[in-house]
């Protein structure tokens, strides 16, 4: 056989991008339950959680390297080489974020004032709406390709963006509105809980940080 | 006309040419229908079968005509004709053998670059520089390069406005049941020019070219509105509109996959036959002029060599190769499969000797760069290129020595 048709075709990215948010949006569901498990200190639930999570970020790391792999440079692509690996690791970062907040809360054993547990259950919920909308617009991204990159798809995929922006926003802002709350508590609570607490505030802003560059790579993926 | 020994063992040679194209190229060009589903394995024999015989019957005389007489001019070989069957005999055996070492390495040559050089290789031994057509050599290495390259710019162009008119719109399903019909009887006009042009000149003796334009008319018009009907009576079954109206477009692919394989057939038939055809004018006519025409068994019995490799080895090949080239869907393989047979039935009336799987590849690569498919590993084109290269001297080179061997062996009269 000296055929060369089919050295011609190459698997195309999109569908593995989907896979890879789709393991990446698993983890993230994790954190609800990691966070209220904390909240109540369950240190038993903790624990399980945080395996979870650690594992289902090595099988998106998985993807992610195998998605590198396929994609050699000499290749035309319907998009932008670069744009999609950068696309990957903002994706991955959100995952490793998650580890990170596992691992800040495993680190030292503590309990999170009750006066606190409202704000920060609040913010995890408006950095998971950054990844709920994230992973919708991936999973258009199959369509979008189909579809030959039509304006159609684009706009869908663009509101969906724009969604994420408006959440970090919001995100952001009850973050700031946590961390007043931490401080109002600063004579109840230890210096070292507070630290640890402020990281864990943080990474969470992080999460939804990395979501929204997420998004933007993926504007750029758009709009070759 | 006597049996002759030597006349035997060259229609063998074109013929094991033949089946060798038929389980390699042809396999090249029906993948993408494969691939897409739009064929089925046993459909795409089928079709590459019938539409290769047909275009190599009625189109593969231009080609044919190039090859046996346009590259080496027949006149230096006045004093002594023989030595042309000679030479023939070993340009069929020396492209045989490159293109079999080449399958073997799993090289991706073309039989069109072995056969025209093994007939430079001969061309240089047995008549000198002079003796080649060079002004020929030129136009057709310029067809090589421009082959892949028009390819592309037809799929990309086609693509395009299959973006604009059916995937661009809020309902691409709508959209390609009301332009689908257009698409149907612009292939079907290509297609009708094509065979309607082949029957008048082979079979009718000449028939007016405006005769000829109207039927292809015809026939376009029959068949979009057929497809009109069928299209208005398709109800969709709700599932994702794209995947829906891909498979609407099955049939259109179909059609485009019959035009590749009636362009192909017009085209590669003459990498097999051409040869041949030089030999039995010579042995014929005792003359060099060739003003004969090429019989028309001659291209039917590549045809037929065509057919047999197409349905004992080329239908594994393309097994093969639909596996691999899953991610080109109907829209994507008719836009491709659309510029790279146009390209190469335009070739085949000029006298062109192209490779068909070069302007396959650069017609993937127009739609490619339509945004439509979405990795295209540029990679390959290198491999062409660097095939491309060797192929002439290596093929030129076993000619040579094929050919100094028959000259000393067999007896010069």
């Amino acid at each position: 056989m000296r055929s060369i048709m089919g050295a011609l075709f190459r698997k195309s990215p999109f569908e593995a991008l989907h896979r890879h948010m789709s393991k990446v949006k698993e983890c993230c569901n994790q954190l609800q339950p990691l966070m209220e498990a904390f909240v109540s200190g369950d240190r038993e639930l903790v624990r399980q959680k945080i395996k979870e999570i650690s594992d289902l970020e090595h099988e998106a790391d998985i993807i992610k390297n195998d998605i590198r792999e396929h994609l050699p440079h000499r290749l035309l692509m319907s998009v932008d080489r670069s744009d999609i690996l950068h696309f990957l690791n903002q994706e991955d970062a959100v995952a490793d974020s998650i580890e990170d907040i596992a691992r800040l809360i495993e680190m030292r054993e503590m309990s999170v004032p009750s006066e606190l547990k409202g704000e920060l259950m609040e913010l995890v919920d408006k950095v998971m709406h950054t990844i709920t909308s994230l992973e919708l617009a991936t999973s258009e991204i199959k369509a979008l390709a189909q579809s030959s990159f039509s304006k159609e798809e684009e706009e869908k995929i663009s509101e969906l963006i724009k969604r994420i922006d408006r959440s970090e926003f919001e995100a952001d802002l009850v973050q700031q509105r946590c961390a007043r709350k931490l401080f109002s508590l600063e004579n109840k609570i230890d210096l070292l809980s507070i630290v640890i607490l402020m990281k864990i505030m943080g990474e969470l802003g992080s999460v939804a940080d990395h979501a929204q560059n997420t998004g933007d790579r993926l504007r750029g993926i758009i709009a070759r | 006309m006597i049996i002759n020994p030597l006349l035997v063992m060259a229609i063998l040679a074109a013929f094991y040419m033949a089946v060798n194209i038929g389980a390699n190229d042809v396999a090249n060009s029906m993948g993408t229908s494969v691939g897409s589903g739009a064929l089925t394995l046993k459909k795409a024999v089928i079709v590459a079968g019938v539409c290769n015989f047909v275009g190599a019957v009625l189109l593969g005389v231009y080609v044919t005509d190039t090859i046996r007489k346009g590259i080496i001019n027949p006149a230096a070989f006045a004093p002594n004709p023989n030595l042309l069957i000679y030479g023939m005999m070993a340009v069929l055996l020396g492209a045989g053998a490159w293109v079999s070492i080449a399958t073997y390495l799993k090289l991706p040559v073309s039989t069109t670059h072995s056969i025209v050089g093994a007939l430079i290789g001969f061309g240089l031994l047995g008549a000198g520089i002079p003796g080649i057509n060079w002004k020929v050599i030129g136009t057709i290495i310029l067809s090589w390069l421009i082959s892949p390259i028009a390819g592309a710019g037809i799929s990309y162009l086609l693509f395009t406005v299959i973006k604009r008119k059916i995937l661009d719109t809020p309902s691409p399903l709508k959209a390609a049941k009301r332009v689908g019909p257009f698409f149907v009887s612009l292939v079907l006009f290509v297609i009708g020019l094509a065979v309607v042009y082949g029957v008048s000149k082979r079979l009718l003796g000449s028939l007016h070219f405006s005769y000829v334009l109207g039927i292809a008319v015809a026939i376009a018009i029959i068949g979009g509105l057929a497809s009109y009907v069928f299209l208005r009576r398709y109800t969709l079954n709700g599932n994702d509109e794209y995947e829906e109206m891909e498979e609407l477009s099955k049939p259109l692919q179909i059609l485009s996959a019959s035009y590749e394989a009636l362009a192909q057939g017009a085209n590669d038939v003459a990498n097999s036959v051409g040869p041949i055809a030089a030999i039995l004018a010579v042995m014929e006519t005792q003359k060099v002029t060739m003003q004969v025409p090429v019989p028309i068994w001659v291209l039917a019995l590549g045809g037929v060599g065509l057919v047999i490799g197409i349905s004992t080895w080329g239908y594994r090949v393309m097994e093969t190769i639909g596996k691999k080239i899953t991610e080109i869907t109907p829209t994507r393989g008719f836009a491709a499969e659309f510029g790279a047979a146009t390209v190469v039935i335009v070739c085949s009336r000029l006298g062109m000797p192209v490779s068909t799987t070069h302007a396959s590849v650069g017609s993937v690569v127009g739609v490619g760069m339509a945004r439509g498919i979405g990795a295209i590993n540029l990679g390959v084109i290198r491999r062409i290129g660097i095939s491309w290269l060797v192929t002439l001297p290596i093929s030129a080179g076993l000619t040579m020595v094929i050919y100094k061997v028959l000259t000393a062996l067999l007896p010069h009269l």
